[in-house]
């Protein structure tokens, strides 16, 4: 196995998750700085392209409050891109029950900057 | 281009039957540097059929409830499938909640599995 590639998807991974899931429940306009043009959401089966179109989705959500479960990460193919899968389980305003989720991220190195990656896909389901 | 989700669909239709007849036909779907995390440990060419045969129950039967297809990336054909369902195991009545995602690459007129990352999901 490639360890040098698995320790970097662990690190990446390591520094994602909670920053994800922070910024989403306490800065969510931040959110649209991890999105490129041709970044693609899925949520529960509706598909959103683009940065602005995703974060701008996004911000319609009531105030949420994310714990994460368990993460896993796995380098893709021939590429330095990143798979980062996370279950866990969010409340929405003041719902009293909290959703279980699952959530898989593609992660991929920003060309200008080596080490900094945005989120090529993003796709949420329920559970 | 072919379209994803009909693929997504036919592999998970497969994927699962196979699994729940006889996991030991899934080897061909993975080759020797793909990679598996199961439940956080990870494995890697023919042990991940390995641990699928270890696992410790005699019938197992999986209920797939959503599947999501994207591109993994645009310039090839890589795809990403994204499953949630449920799992029952031998007697048990009460179904568990899994999660799986599979990064498929295309080889020939098919496709094998280059990374697959499960868990079961609780939580309440």
């Amino acid at each position: 196995m490639n360890t040098q590639l698995l320790d970097v998807s662990s690190r990446a991974a390591d520094t994602f998750v909670p920053a994800f899931y922070s910024m989403f429940d306490r800065q969510r306009h931040a959110l649209a700085n991890l999105y490129g043009e041709t970044s693609v959401l899925v949520w529960n089966g509706n598909t959103t392209q683009g940065a602005a179109a995703i974060a701008r989705s996004y911000l319609d959500f009531p105030i949420s409050d994310h714990e994460v479960l368990s993460y896993d990460c796995q380098p893709l193919t021939e590429s330095s891109d990143i798979l980062v899968t996370i279950s866990g389980n969010v409340r929405y305003g003041d719902e009293q029950r909290r959703k279980l989720f699952h959530q898989s991220f593609v992660l991929r190195q920003r060309p200008e900057s080596k080490g900094n990656y945005f989120i090529v896909t993003d796709t949420f389901r329920f559970v | 281009m072919a379209d994803i989700n009909a693929i997504a669909k036919s592999f998970v239709d497969f994927y699962y039957s196979t699994f729940d007849r006889n996991r030991a036909e899934l080897a061909p779907l993975y080759k020797e540097f793909s990679m598996m995390s199961f439940e956080g440990q990870q494995f890697r060419g023919a042990d991940i059929v390995e641990k699928l045969q270890s696992l410790p129950f005699q019938r197992v039967q999986h209920q797939v409830v959503t599947v999501d297809a994207q591109p993994s990336n645009p310039q090839a054909g890589p795809l990403l499938v994204t499953v949630t369902g449920r799992l029952l195991v031998d007697d048990e009545q009460n179904p568990q909640h899994f999660s799986q995602t599979f990064q498929l690459v295309p080889e020939g007129t098919s496709y094998f599995v280059f990374n697959d990352i499960f868990r079961l999901n609780y939580g309440f």
